[in-house]
C-alpha cells in the first residue's frame, strides 16, 4: 500500500515536472522577446537619464564660472586700487625729497651768503655767486632725479593697477568661453547618449527579434 | 679764502624700476566629453553593426551552409563520379570554388560521402588483405605497399575536396590498417615459427626414433673410441641437441615442452625396449614369477644397465615394465582361451549338424553309424559323453513341459549355456529337443521365433509370463494343443515356402489364431460358450477365461467336478480337441 502511494506520487511528480519542462520550452522564445523588448527600453531610458545629468552639469559649470568670474573681477580691483594708493604714495615720498633738497640749497647758498659777507666778500659775486650757482645746479640736478622718481612710481602703478584689471577681464572672458565650451560638451555628450542609447535599443531589439525568429516554433503552423 | 660749502649733486638716484606685475591668466581645462561621447557613439555604432552584421551572416552562413549540405543530399554522387574519384578525378564532382560558404558546405558534405565510401571500399580491401595474410597468400611487405598506395591515392584525391576530411581519413584508414599490418606480421612470424618449429618437431622425431633404436641395443658404441657406453651418455648428447635448437625458437615454453617430451620419449624407450626384450624371450615368458623377479634385480640380459638405471632413477617405469609383461602374458593366456572357446564353439556345432543327420536316419543304418563315430571322435567337450546315449535316443518320449519353460528360458535369457541343455537330456529333454534348443540357443536373433511359440502358447492356453517356470500337466491338453498349433504352424510355414512366400512369424500367428477361431465357430464351441456365460459365469461372478481358471480353482465357489465340467466346455469353446 506504502509503496504504490510513493509509486503514485513519483508518476505525478514526474507528469508536472514533463508538463513545467514542456511549458518552458514553448514560452521561452516569447519570454526571450519580451525580455529584449524591455532591455531595448531601459537602455533609451538610461540613456536619457544620462542626458538630464549632463545637462544639470552643464548649468552648474556655467553657474559656477560666472561665480568665480564675478569673484575674481572683484578682487582685482581691490588689487588694482590698492596698487594706485601705493604709487601715488611712493610719488609723494619723492616729491618730499625734492622739498628736503631745496631747503638743503637754501641753507647752504645762505651760508655761503654769510661767509662771504663775513670774510668781507661780496656775496653775490665772484667765487660766493659761483659756489651758489653750482650748489643750486646741483642739487637741481638731484630734484630733477627725484621729480622723475615720482613720475615713474606713478607711471608704473597705474600699469601694475591696468595691467591686473586687464588680466582680471581676461581671466574673466576665459573662464567664462570655457565654462560655456565644457557646458556645450556635456549637451553634446547627452545628445550622443541618447543617441547611443536608441542605437543600442535598437539592436538589443533587433537581436531578440532575430533570436526569436530563430528559436520561436511558427504557431501557426 | 674760507671753505664755503659746496653740494655736490648725485644724493637722489634713480629709482629702480620694479618689475611689472604680471597677472596670471590661467586657462580653463575643457573636458570635450561631447566630443569623447561622440567618439564612443560612433564606436557603438561600429561594434553594434559589426555585431549585428555578424549576426546576420551568421545567420547567412548558416543558410549556405544548410543549403551547401542540402544540395549535396539531394544530388547524391553518381556511380561514374564516384569512380572518378577514386581514380584521384574529382572534377566531375563540379564542387566550385574554396571561399563561397555554400561552396565549402558543398565541399565539407562531398568529403563526407567520399570519406565514407573510401573508408567502406578500403575495410573491403583490408578485409580481403586480412584473408589472404590468414591463407598465406601474401606477406607483411606486400600488404604494407598495398595499404600505402591504397591509402595514398584515397588521400590524395580527398584532399582536392577537403584537406581536413582527407587527414581524418588518413588517421582512420592508418589505425584500420595498423590492425592490418599487425595481424599480418603475427600470422607472419606464426608461420614462420610455426615452419620452424615442424622442422625442429621432425628432427626431434627423428632424434627420438635414433635414440629409440640406440635404447633398444641397450648400450651405445661411441664411433670415436669403439667403447661400448650407456644410453645416458648417448641421452645427454641428444637432451643438449635438442635444448639448444629448441632455444632458437626464441620460445621458453616449447624449449620446456620438448625437454619434457624428450624425458618423457627417453622413459617410453627404454620401457618399451625392455619390454619387448621380455616379450621376444621364450624363457622369460615361460617362467613369469622368475622374469618378474629379476626385473626387481636387474638381471634382464642386454637391458640390464637401463634396467638398472631405471631401478635407481626411475622406479616408476620399473612398475611399468612389470605391468606391461603382466598384460602380455595375460593377453597371451587370453588368445589362448579365446582359441580353446571358439574351437569348442565349432565343434558344438558340428556335433549339433551331426546329430541332426542322425535323426533322420534308423537305427542300424550304415550312415547313422559311420555319423556316430563321427560324433564320438569329435575332441573331447563338444558333446558331454554322459548324455551321448540319451541324445541317440530321439524318439524317446520327452516331457513337453521342460521343453517348454527350456525355450522360454532361452528367449528370456535366463538359459544362456549350452551346458544347461546338455544338463536335461535325459532328465524329461530328449535328444531332439536338446538339439532343437540348442539350435535356438546359436540362433542369431530369436525374437521373432520368441514372439510365434509365445503366441501359440497363449492359444494353447498355456499362461506365459516372463521370467516364471510354467507348472502344467505335460500330458494335459494345454500341451497337447500346443502341439497341434506348432504342427499347424509348421505347416503354414512350408506352404508359404513352396508358395516362395515370407511370412512373418505374427503373420504366421494370425493364420494359426484364424484356423483357430473357424473351430471355435463350430455349434458346438458356440453351445459351450454359451453355457459357460449362461451359468457359470454367473456364479462365479465375472468372465470365466482360460487366466481366471487356476483362481476358479482355489476359490470354494466350485468343487472338482464343476472345474472339470468348466475345463471342458472351455475347451470345446475354444476348438480344443
Amino acid at each position: 500500500m506504502a509503496d504504490s502511494t510513493y509509486t503514485d506520487f513519483v508518476d505525478i511528480a514526474k507528469t508536472g515536472f514533463d508538463i513545467f519542462q514542456s511549458s518552458v520550452n514553448t514560452a521561452a522564445p516569447y519570454l526571450g522577446l519580451a525580455a529584449a523588448i524591455t532591455a531595448a527600453g531601459a537602455q533609451k531610458t538610461a540613456a536619457i537619464y544620462q542626458q538630464g545629468l549632463y545637462e544639470v552639469q552643464a548649468i552648474d559649470t556655467l553657474r559656477f564660472a560666472q561665480l568665480r568670474t564675478d569673484q575674481d573681477q572683484k578682487y582685482a580691483s581691490i588689487q588694482a586700487g590698492r596698487k594706485l594708493l601705493s604709487a601715488e604714495r611712493q610719488a609723494l615720498n619723492y616729491t618730499i625729497q625734492g622739498n628736503t633738497l631745496l631747503r638743503g640749497l637754501e641753507q647752504a647758498n645762505a651760508a655761503v651768503r654769510a661767509r662771504a659777507a663775513a670774510n668781507g666778500i661780496v656775496y653775490n659775486e665772484g667765487s660766493a655767486a659761483g659756489v651758489q650757482a653750482a650748489n643750486v645746479k646741483s642739487v637741481y640736478r638731484d630734484v630733477g632725479m627725484s621729480n622723475l622718481n615720482a613720475l615713474t612710481a606713478r607711471i608704473l602703478g597705474f600699469e601694475d593697477a591696468g595691467a591686473m584689471i586687464l588680466a582680471s577681464k581676461e581671466q574673466a572672458d576665459l573662464t567664462m568661453s570655457a565654462a560655456e565650451a565644457q557646458a556645450n560638451q556635456l549637451r553634446l555628450a547627452g545628445d550622443f547618449n541618447v543617441k547611443s542609447g536608441g542605437l543600442l535599443a535598437g539592436a538589443s531589439l533587433s537581436k531578440g527579434v532575430l533570436d526569436f525568429a530563430s528559436t520561436v516554433k511558427n504557431p501557426f503552423a | 679764502m674760507a671753505d664755503l660749502p659746496l653740494i655736490q649733486s648725485g644724493r637722489v638716484e634713480a629709482a629702480g624700476i620694479p618689475g611689472a606685475v604680471l597677472p596670471t591668466v590661467n586657462t580653463p581645462q575643457v573636458d570635450y566629453v561631447g566630443l569623447k561621447a561622440g567618439a564612443q557613439y560612433q564606436g557603438t555604432v561600429a561594434q553594434t553593426l559589426d555585431r549585428l552584421s555578424a549576426q546576420l551572416f551568421g545567420i547567412a552562413k548558416t543558410a549556405a551552409t544548410e543549403a551547401g549540405l542540402q544540395y549535396v543530399a539531394d544530388n547524391p554522387p553518381t556511380p561514374e563520379q564516384l569512380e572518378a574519384a577514386k581514380s584521384g578525378n574529382v572534377a566531375p564532382l563540379k564542387l566550385g570554388g574554396t571561399f563561397s560558404v555554400y561552396d565549402q558546405a558543398v565541399r565539407k558534405a562531398r568529403s563526407f560521402e567520399l570519406s565514407g565510401m573510401f573508408e567502406m571500399e578500403a575495410r573491403t580491401q583490408m578485409t580481403r588483405m586480412l584473408t589472404e595474410v590468414e591463407l598465406g597468400k601474401t606477406n607483411t611487405e606486400q600488404v604494407q605497399n598495398k595499404l600505402s598506395t591504397m591509402m595514398d591515392g584515397f588521400s590524395k584525391s580527398l584532399s582536392q575536396v577537403d584537406p581536413e576530411a582527407s587527414l581524418k581519413f588518413r588517421a582512420t584508414s592508418a589505425t584500420m590498417g595498423n590492425t592490418v599490418l599487425a595481424k599480418a606480421a603475427e600470422f607472419e612470424m606464426k608461420r614462420e615459427k610455426a615452419n620452424r618449429l615442424v622442422k625442429f618437431d621432425v628432427d626431434f622425431d627423428n632424434n627420438i626414433s635414433l635414440l629409440e633404436a640406440a635404447v633398444s641395443q641397450g648400450f651405445w658404441v661411441d664411433p670415436r673410441t669403439q667403447q661400448k657406453r650407456s644410453i645416458e651418455d648417448l641421452a645427454d648428447v641428444y637432451r643438449s641437441t635438442i635444448t639448444t635448437n629448441s632455444l632458437l625458437l626464441g620460445d621458453v615454453q616449447v624449449q620446456k615442452q620438448y625437454s619434457d617430451k624428450f624425458e618423457v620419449a627417453l622413459k617410453n624407450a627404454k620401457i618399451n625396449a625392455v619390454t619387448k626384450h621380455l616379450l621376444t624371450d621364450d624363457a622369460a615368458m615361460a617362467d613369469t614369477e622368475a622374469t618378474l623377479k629379476n626385473i626387481q634385480s636387474g638381471n634382464v640380459g642386454k637391458m640390464s644397465d637401463v634396467v638398472k638405471n631405471l631401478l635407481l632413477f626411475d622406479y616408476a617405469s620399473i612398475e611399468k615394465v612389470s605391468a606391461n609383461f603382466m598384460v602380455a602374458v595375460n593377453a597371451r593366456n587370453s588368445a589362448v582361451n579365446t582359441k580353446r572357446e571358439a574351437d569348442k564353439r565349432v565343434n558344438e556345432q558340428t556335433s549339433i549338424d551331426l546329430l541332426e543327420k542322425i535323426f533322420v536316419l534308423p537305427e542300424g543304418n550304415a550312415k547313422r553309424n559311420q555319423l556316430i563315430k563321427e560324433l564320438t571322435a569329435l575332441p573331447a567337450g563338444a558333446v558331454p559323453i554322459g548324455t551321448l546315449k540319451d541324445l541317440l535316443e530321439p524318439n524317446k518320449e520327452g516331457n513337453p513341459a521342460v521343453e517348454f519353460n527350456l525355450l522360454n528360458g532361452i528367449y528370456n535369457g535366463t538359459i544362456n549355456n549350452p551346458h544347461e541343455i546338455w544338463s536335461l537330456v535325459g532328465k524329461g529333454l530328449n535328444g531332439k529337443q536338446a538339439i532343437s534348443a540348442l539350435k535356438l540357443l546359436n540362433s542369431e536373433d530369436r525374437r521373432d521365433q520368441a514372439d510365434l511359440d509365445r503366441g501359440l502358447a497363449k492359444l494353447a492356453g498355456i499362461p506365459t509370463t516372463p521370467g516364471s517356470v510354467t507348472v502344467l500337466d505335460p500330458k494335459g491338453k494345454e500341451f497337447a494343443q500346443l502341439r497341434i498349433l506348432r504342427a499347424d504352424a509348421l505347416q503354414i510355414q512350408a506352404q508359404a515356402a513352396i508358395d516362395g512366400k515370407v511370412l512373418t512369424p505374427r503373420m504366421v500367428l494370425q493364420q494359426v489364431e484364424a484356423k483357430l477361431e473357424a473351430t471355435r465357430n463350430t455349434e458346438g464351441a458356440k453351445a459351450a460358450q454359451r453355457t459357460l456365460e449362461t451359468v457359470w459365469e454367473k456364479k462365479a461372478g465375472g468372465k470365466i477365461t482360460r487366466d481366471s481358471l487356476p483362481a476358479l480353482e482355489g476359490s470354494k465357489k466350485f468343487n472338482a467336478n464343476e472345474i472339470k465340467a468348466i475345463k471342458r466346455l472351455l475347451d470345446q469353446a475354444e476348438g480344443n480337441p
